[in-house]
Parts: C-alpha cells; sequence; structure tokens
C-alpha cells in the first residue's frame, strides 16, 4: 500500500495499463484521479455508470467521457442487480486480449461497497488473465457544512441482501453474529441492525490514526458510539479496531475474530472506505464459509456527502 | 433472567433469544385475541414490526409449553417450530441469476424444505423433549423412515440415545443443504446455470410425509406440526409464491403454517397463477386492526395487554410501585383539567350540556380545552405534557413495540439523573420529553429525510412528498378540529366519504407500510347503506407534532376524496382553507359509532 499525494499520482504508478475502470458518481472525488491520469497510461477506458443514478452522477458521467475522450467506454448498468453488474465485468475481461495476461487500473474511490466487493472476487476468479491496481482518493471531509455530531451519509435500509460471490455458508440451526464494519453511515448502520436483529453484535471501527479523511479524523469513534447508542437492545456489544487504510491488516483482524465464533454464523456488512472494504473481501475470500452482505440505503446525502482530499493510495491486489 | 442494577426493565430482546423459562416468564396470554393462532389451521398474521408477532410464536414453541403445560413432548396437542426467515439466506445475490427460468421455483423450494428441517431437528433437540432417552425407540425407528423418505443412503450408526439420533439426522439434512449452497455459489459468475445433480425436496412429497411419520412416532396425540415462520414478507417474490402453494394444499390437519408478515407481503398468487383466499385456504389476523380498530373493546384489551405486559417486567426487577405511579401524569395540568371538567358537569347540570349523560361534555371537552388554552395568548401549546401510563398507552398507538421503546429511553434518562441508579418512577417532565422526541424522529428524520433523495428500489420520491404533505395537511386539519368549537375535537381519523382515486389509496397505502397510518374499517356514511369502507387512522404517535389529544380512540371525519388530494399537494393551503363547519350536530366517538364529523368539502347531506 502505497500513500500519495495526488499531485504526484502519474510517478507513482510505474508500469503502465491496458485498461483504465472507474464508476461515476454524485460525488465530485469520481473525477479527481481521472483528472490528473495521464491518458497515455492505458489503452482503453471503461466507465460504469449507474443508469438509475441522479442528474448529478449523469453529469459527472459525462465530465468523465469528456475527460478520456475517445478511450472512453461508457457503461450503463443497473447498480442494484448484482448479475448485470457481474456479467458487465466479467465479458469486459473476456474482450481483452488472451496473449498475455491484462493490466488493470482501477479507482475504486467511488464503487459502491457492493460493486467493489463483486470486482474484487472477478479479479480473484480470473487471477490468470488479470493484474489489477487499485488507486483510492480520500476525502477531506464527510458531510461537510455539518458539525461533527449532526454528519449523516446516507439513511435507511431497504433490503438486505448477499452479495455475489459472498454468499458463505450459514446454518439455520447456528445464531447469527452481524459483524458491521462502521463509517459515518451510522445511521444505515443502525437500521440494518434493526431489520436484521441478529443475536450477537460486532461493530468494527477504524482508530483516528488511520483515519483516510483529512478532517475529523476521530469521528469514526464518534459514530462507533452513536451506533452503540441505537443498538441498545444488545446487552453486550464486541467492539474491534481496524486500520482503515490498511486492507492486509484488515484483512488479518477480521479473521482473527471469525476464528474467535466458530459457531456462529457470521455476516459482514462493509460500511467503512473501500480500503477498509478490500480487506472485507480479502478476509472472506480466505474464509468462504462468512457471508457477505449489502445494504443499499434508502437516501444519500448527495448534496453534501463529500470534498475530495488531496491523498491517493495505491493498493497492488 | 438475569438482572444487573444497570439493566433496564424495558429492553427489548429478540424473542428467538429467550430462554424458555425467560419466555414463559415474560409472556402476556394474547391468545383469547387471536384463537386461531393456537388452533389447527394455517394464519397469515399480519402487523407492524413491534406489535408482537416474535413473542407469540416463540412462546408456542415446544420447549415453552413443556415448562407452561408441564406436559412432555408428546403429550402436547401441537409441536411448534420456529423458523425466522430474516435469515439472509433467503436473499443470496445468486438466487438472482436462476429468476425467471423454471430452476428457480424447484431450488428455491428444496431450500426452503431443507432450511425447515434443519430448523425442526434442532428445535426438537433443544426443546429437551427428547432427554433422558424418551421414546428412544419411537426416535430409532423414525430414523429409519427419515432415511427413506428423503432418499438418504442408509447408515449403519446406531446411537445411544434419542438425542444423538437426532443429530445423526441434523448432519445429514446439513450435508444437503451444505450441497444446495455449494451449487448456488457456482452460480456467481457463470452466465450458463450449471447442472444440478444433487436433491431436491419439496414439500408435498418430503416435508409432509416426513413431519407425519415424525407425529406419528413420538406424539401421543397425533400432534400437529405448526411450522412458525417468522417474517416472511423477507422471502422473494418466488419464494412467497413456493409458500402460497403449500398454503393452498390444505395440509393443515397435520402441518398447519402460521405466516407472520408485516404489511409488504409478496403476493397472494401460488407457483401456478392461483390465488389462496381467506377463509378457504387460511385465516388472516391483523394485530394493529384488532388493538386499534373501532370498538370499545380493542381500546380495553390493548390496555390490559400493555398492563400486564409492563406490569411483569417491573415485577421481574422487584418494582411493584403501581403503574399508573411509576408512570405518573403532569399533576398540575391534570389538575386544571379536572376544574374545566367540573365547568361542563356544572353546565350540564344548568340544562346547558351538549352530552348524552353528565359526564360527557367533560370527558369530550375539558383536555381539548385545555390544549386549546395552551395554544392561546400565551402561544404554549408545546407545554402540553405527554405523561401518564394511560396517555402512553394511547400514544404507542396498539404496538407494544412503541411502549416499551419509549419506556426504555425514559427509564434509562432516569436512571442517568438518579443518585444511587435506582427509578422509583419516571418523572413527567421526562416522558414528555422522550414522547415529544420520539414524534419528531418519527416524522421528520425518518420521513421527511426520505423525501430528499429516493432509492432506486425504494418508493418514489415525489410519493414519499405527497405522502409527507398529506401527513402533514391532515394533522393540521385534525389541530384545526381540536381547536374549533365542534362538538367532537379529538379526530384521529378518516375515511373517504366519495370514490377515492388510485393516486390517493398508493399514497395511504405506503403510509400505511410505513407505520403512519392504521387502517380500520367503519359503516358507510349514507343513511341506510350496507356495507362498510376503509377509515385510515393517523398513528398516535405523531400526535405531540401538532399538540393533539391522543386520548380516547376518537372521532373521524368523512373526507372527499378531492380534499385528499389537494392537501397530497398543498398541505398547508389546504388546513388553511379547509372551513371547519361549525355545525351543532351530536358527534360521537368512533366507539360509538354514530354521526361523523363533517368538515367543507364533505358531501352536502352529511352535515346533519
Amino acid at each position: 500500500m502505497k500513500r500519495t499525494n495526488i499531485r504526484y499520482l502519474n510517478s507513482s504508478l510505474t508500469d503502465d495499463y491496458d485498461v483504465f475502470v472507474c464508476s461515476s458518481s454524485f460525488e465530485n472525488r469520481c473525477l479527481v484521479a481521472p483528472q490528473k491520469l495521464y491518458k497515455k497510461h492505458f489503452d482503453k477506458v471503461i466507465i460504469f455508470h449507474n443508469k438509475q443514478g441522479s442528474e448529478k452522477n449523469h453529469q459527472n458521467a459525462e465530465e468523465l467521457h469528456r475527460i478520456f475522450g475517445k478511450k472512453a467506454h461508457l457503461l450503463a448498468l443497473d447498480y442494484s442487480n448484482p448479475i448485470e453488474i457481474a456479467d458487465t465485468m466479467l465479458s469486459e475481461i473476456k474482450r481483452q486480449p488472451s496473449r498475455k495476461k491484462a493490466k488493470i487500473l482501477a479507482d475504486i474511490t467511488t464503487f459502491t461497497h457492493e460493486m467493489l466487493m463483486i470486482f474484487l472476487k472477478i479479479v480473484a476468479v480470473k487471477k490468470n488473465q488479470v493484474t489489477v491496481t487499485c488507486i483510492y482518493t480520500n476525502a477531506e471531509d464527510y458531510c461537510p457544512s455539518c458539525n461533527v455530531a449532526q454528519k449523516w451519509l446516507s439513511r435507511g435500509c431497504e433490503e438486505v441482501h448477499s452479495i455475489l460471490g459472498y454468499s458463505g455458508l450459514l446454518f439455520p440451526s447456528q445464531k447469527n453474529r452481524l459483524v458491521i464494519i462502521v463509517g459515518y453511515e451510522h445511521n444505515r448502520a443502525a437500521d440494518v441492525i434493526s431489520a436484521l436483529e441478529p443475536s450477537f453484535l460486532t461493530l468494527v471501527y477504524g482508530t483516528p490514526d488511520n483515519a483516510t479523511t483529512d478532517k475529523n479524523k476521530d469521528a469514526n469513534k464518534l459514530y462507533l458510539e452513536l451506533v452503540k447508542e441505537m443498538s441498545f437492545d444488545f446487552p453486550s456489544i464486541e467492539c474491534v479496531e481496524i486500520p482503515c487504510d490498511n486492507p492486509d491488516m484488515t484483512a488479518d483482524v477480521l479473521c482473527k475474530l471469525y476464528n474467535t465464533h466458530v459457531d456462529e454464523n457470521i455476516i459482514v456488512i462493509p460500511m467503512n472506505n473501500k480500503l477498509s472494504t478490500i480487506g472485507v473481501a480479502k478476509s472472506i475470500m480466505s474464509m468462504d464459509h462468512i457471508q457477505a452482505c449489502y445494504a443499499p440505503a434508502v437516501i444519500y446525502n448527495e448534496s453534501d456527502y463529500s470534498t475530495p482530499g488531496s491523498s491517493c493510495y495505491i493498493y497492488e491486489l | 433472567m438475569m438482572i444487573n442494577e444497570n439493566s433496564n426493565p424495558f429492553r427489548i430482546t429478540t424473542p428467538e433469544d429467550l430462554t424458555a423459562d425467560e419466555t414463559v416468564s415474560l409472556f402476556v396470554d394474547v391468545f383469547t385475541d387471536f384463537s386461531q393462532i393456537v388452533d389447527p389451521g394455517h394464519v397469515i398474521l399480519k402487523g407492524p414490526r413491534g406489535v408482537g408477532k416474535s413473542m407469540m410464536f416463540r412462546y408456542l414453541q415446544a420447549d415453552c409449553q413443556c415448562l407452561k403445560t408441564g406436559k412432555s413432548i408428546s403429550d402436547l396437542p401441537f409441536i411448534a417450530i420456529y423458523i425466522p426467515l430474516k435469515n439472509t439466506n433467503f436473499s443470496l445475490a445468486e438466487l438472482r441469476r436462476l429468476e425467471n427460468k423454471h430452476a428457480s421455483t424447484v431450488l428455491n423450494e428444496h431450500l426452503m424444505v431443507s432450511h425447515i428441517l434443519i430448523r425442526v431437528l434442532d428445535n426438537l433437540i433443544s426443546s429437551n423433549g427428547f432427554d433422558n432417552n424418551a421414546q428412544y425407540d419411537e426416535i430409532k425407528a423414525f430414523y429409519r423412515d427419515f432415511e427413506d423418505i428423503l432418499g438418504l443412503m442408509q447408515q449403519e450408526s446406531t446411537a445411544d440415545n434419542s438425542n444423538d439420533y437426532l443429530r445423526l439426522m441434523l448432519k445429514q439434512v446439513k450435508k444437503v443443504y451444505n450441497e444446495t449452497i455449494s451449487y448456488i455459489k457456482r452460480c456467481s459468475f457463470s452466465s450458463e446455470i450449471p447442472p444440478y445433480t444433487g436433491k431436491l425436496y419439496d414439500y408435498i412429497d418430503y416435508l409432509v410425509p416426513l413431519l407425519e411419520s415424525l407425529s406419528n412416532t413420538v406424539s401421543n396425540q397425533k400432534a400437529t406440526f405448526y411450522l412458525l415462520l417468522d417474517d416472511a414478507h423477507f422471502l422473494s417474490e418466488t419464494q412467497t409464491r413456493i409458500l402460497n402453494s403449500w398454503v393452498a394444499t390444505r395440509t393443515s390437519r397435520r402441518i398447519s403454517l402460521k405466516i407472520s408478515t408485516q404489511y409488504n407481503y409478496k403476493t397472494y398468487y401460488t407457483t401456478n397463477g392461483a390465488t389462496i383466499d381467506t377463509p378457504h385456504d387460511y385465516v388472516e389476523i391483523d394485530i394493529a386492526t384488532v388493538y386499534t380498530e373501532g370498538q370499545k373493546t380493542s381500546k380495553a384489551t390493548y390496555y390490559r395487554r400493555i398492563s400486564d405486559i409492563v406490569r411483569k417486567r417491573m415485577d421481574i426487577y422487584g418494582i411493584s410501585t403501581p403503574l399508573e405511579d411509576f408512570f405518573p401524569c403532569d399533576e398540575k395540568q391534570e389538575q386544571k383539567i379536572k376544574e374545566i371538567e367540573k365547568w361542563y358537569i356544572q353546565q350540564f347540570d344548568e340544562g346547558k350540556g351538549h352530552g348524552s349523560n353528565r359526564t360527557d361534555d367533560a370527558r369530550r371537552y375539558a383536555r381539548p380545552d385545555f390544549i386549546k388554552g395552551l395554544s392561546g395568548k400565551s402561544k404554549s401549546s408545546s407545554t402540553y405534557s405527554y405523561s401518564g401510563f394511560d396517555q402512553l398507552v394511547n400514544i404507542s398507538s396498539g404496538v407494544v413495540r412503541y411502549f416499551l421503546q419509549q419506556a426504555h429511553t425514559m427509564y434509562a434518562k432516569a436512571q442517568a439523573l438518579s443518585e444511587n441508579g435506582t427509578v422509583e418512577y419516571i418523572d413527567p417532565s421526562i416522558q414528555s420529553a422522550v414522547v415529544r422526541e420520539e414524534a419528531n424522529r418519527f416524522l421528520f428524520n425518518e420521513l421527511e429525510a426520505l423525501e430528499q433523495a429516493g432509492h432506486d428500489e425504494a418508493y418514489p420520491k415525489e410519493d414519499i412528498k405527497r405522502l409527507s404533505n398529506l401527513i402533514q395537511g391532515l394533522g393540521g386539519l385534525f389541530r384545526k378540529v381540536l381547536l374549533s368549537d365542534r362538538s367532537e375535537r379529538r379526530v384521529f381519523s378518516i375515511a373517504i366519504s366519495d370514490t377515492p382515486t388510485e393516486d390517493v389509496l398508493r399514497i395511504l397505502d405506503i403510509g400505511l407500510q410505513l407505520g403512519y397510518f392504521h387502517r380500520s374499517t367503519i359503516g358507510r356514511k349514507e343513511s341506510g347503506s350496507i356495507g362498510r369502507t376503509r377509515l385510515y387512522v393517523l398513528n398516535r404517535r405523531l400526535a405531540p407534532i401538532w399538540n393533539l389529544d391522543p386520548n380516547g380512540f376518537a372521532g373521524y371525519l368523512f373526507i372527499k376524496n378531492q380534499v385528499l388530494k389537494d392537501a397530497i399537494q398543498q398541505p398547508f393551503r389546504t388546513i388553511r382553507e379547509t372551513a371547519v363547519e361549525n355545525n351543532d350536530c351530536i358527534q360521537l366517538s368512533l366507539f360509538d359509532m354514530a354521526s361523523p364529523v363533517a368538515i367543507e368539502g364533505a358531501d352536502e347531506n352529511e352535515a346533519n
């Protein structure tokens, strides 16, 4: 894992790539890395785009298209349909020439958690055909117009479903433990807990010294407390720290956690930054009886979600 | 039940995680209200979250029934198996690959049957019904049937006791289940459906004969198996159709399906396109309606249930204070209301009353007059105190969880303020503050947040905005009625006097789904007409938003569809422009089932 100032992104990438992959979003963060990258680094650009997204989302998709010009392929997908997402990713990999491993550079900053997990699983399944470098642009702040106690990014959960490729093996005779990687989306986390009513609850959170945001580094701890407060039905809640800026160490911590609850069905929901979501994916790929779930939000705070930061993380899968 | 000094008597625990002892000690018998649940027969039990569906199911399970009745499992008239459907195994993303393919129904049914079999065996093991080697020979005999019916390889293994035989069976079903999940996993990234070579179990050929055989061998009563399928709204449409097909088979003498669901049950169609109908195929119970519908007994029943539930919880914690003293009302406020009541009684005695008896006007007008007084010159409506056990019960709107949730917060706040951590009573100021916070959270945080942006799979954001408008419009209108000189001022419900349009019904329906309204029925308003019409009752948790009086199951308005259409678009204008007709008709409460309150915009002949 490398961390660099976004200004030095190009010099930090040591390779050329066959394909650059990114996702448009209502967040302007989806534009940060694409604006900085030298286009000569890659032959083709795939822009995933939520066809049911908001106006802002469409505008940013257009902007990404404009940035990459003729190299760009805008793929409009239904982000609520994991099968369509997976099949599109697979067919794009198939298109790559088979004579060599395709080198992919992926800006995962504004992938949804579900999309990212599916992408990582496909990369793992097709490891003989592709190598992937992920880049992640941090946020200077989330919900910048609010003070820490009032910040919110999303609310409500419509449903909870397993993520394609991470169905795990949950036995109906065992009790469920919900493991939530808590971030700023504390309202949604509380709604997920309330919807699933697990027997046991583990809240996994990041610490200030490894927060990827530039401001309010201790916010994760505050939101952990808020989720705990909202989960008053649980007499005891297990809390576990992870380094949110380090997928490998996150995966290690999670694997140890899974091993302490061997007689329970474990359901993990990634809701912190995308680097920690890579850690979640890696941990489950090594212990595939664990299930990962996704709970799409009812609403996102689109008008005040984040401001782009100045750091970029580079991670070789 | 474990109690420590910091624990809270009103804590809500998932019934699934309660022991039999805890369940029996906490359970308040509600089956006199819902006798069909205990009797053989398929039932669909509807209700919002928190009305006590899961607790009923937990109490029916064999371990609780053995403890309660002192009987062994073999002597129980029914053996109930709890099957929570909240399990995310029913929402595996991979299953979407099979959608619209024939394999989808077959594989989903197999998954459901395997899931149920595991729960049956696990429930029997954990019920302790076969401890001390009870019914060893019968269980051993059943083991052979089990392998025959499920087409499993005959095992040579023998077990020393009954529970070990059940564990052997559980292990075999788990293996089948494991193979099914492995197959489903193989579908993850394959656009072609891979061939399936494993077992395929269905309801009629596998589950029914297996449970019949089990009943014949272990039950002296030839007990009916009750499959308690909790939270069926979590099933996909395909899975719901499969479940409905089971309901349609009318096997209820041997297997009775007791299905609980919130209001968003996906479909009433079966896999072959037929529908299931009540009462032929199943009995439908709406718990919320039972506790809120327009009969005097509903309110009394709910009040009694809540009192019993709260009393039991407090007794377990050694709190013997009477409920009215533990949740006291604001004495000063009640004193002032009593003075107004006295005035009304005096007016009646002087021949100036409207009511049919001496206390009628006092009961009907004193509290609204008090609230009206607060909104006068002093503009202090928001100082009205929502406190006192009775008032809290009314605010909980027929949902036990609402009461417990608020009581939990009140208790925690009182405990934090107490020097020694003990809580002898909950101060009215704490009660009222929690009720008001909760009302704000319910309307502003939850609903208004939904307006800001929609999710692809959520209700359209325009509809959420319309619902918000409708609630604001109705709340404002109810407030206007409360402040008027009408004969019935405590209004919380509406019925549509003419033909409702689809757009209005859709918004009301979303309000029902999200818990902002309850639904009931009343007689049609036209004199001499027969039949009933729908009544929409605003959730009383919202009363503090408009400083309404939540007490009593008050009057209702017959409103023309157009008024609702207007409120959906321009709520504040509708409130402003809808004059509350100042007639002197006798407005009886909902429980009295008499003339409705009429407002402008309603039919001319209804203001009689």
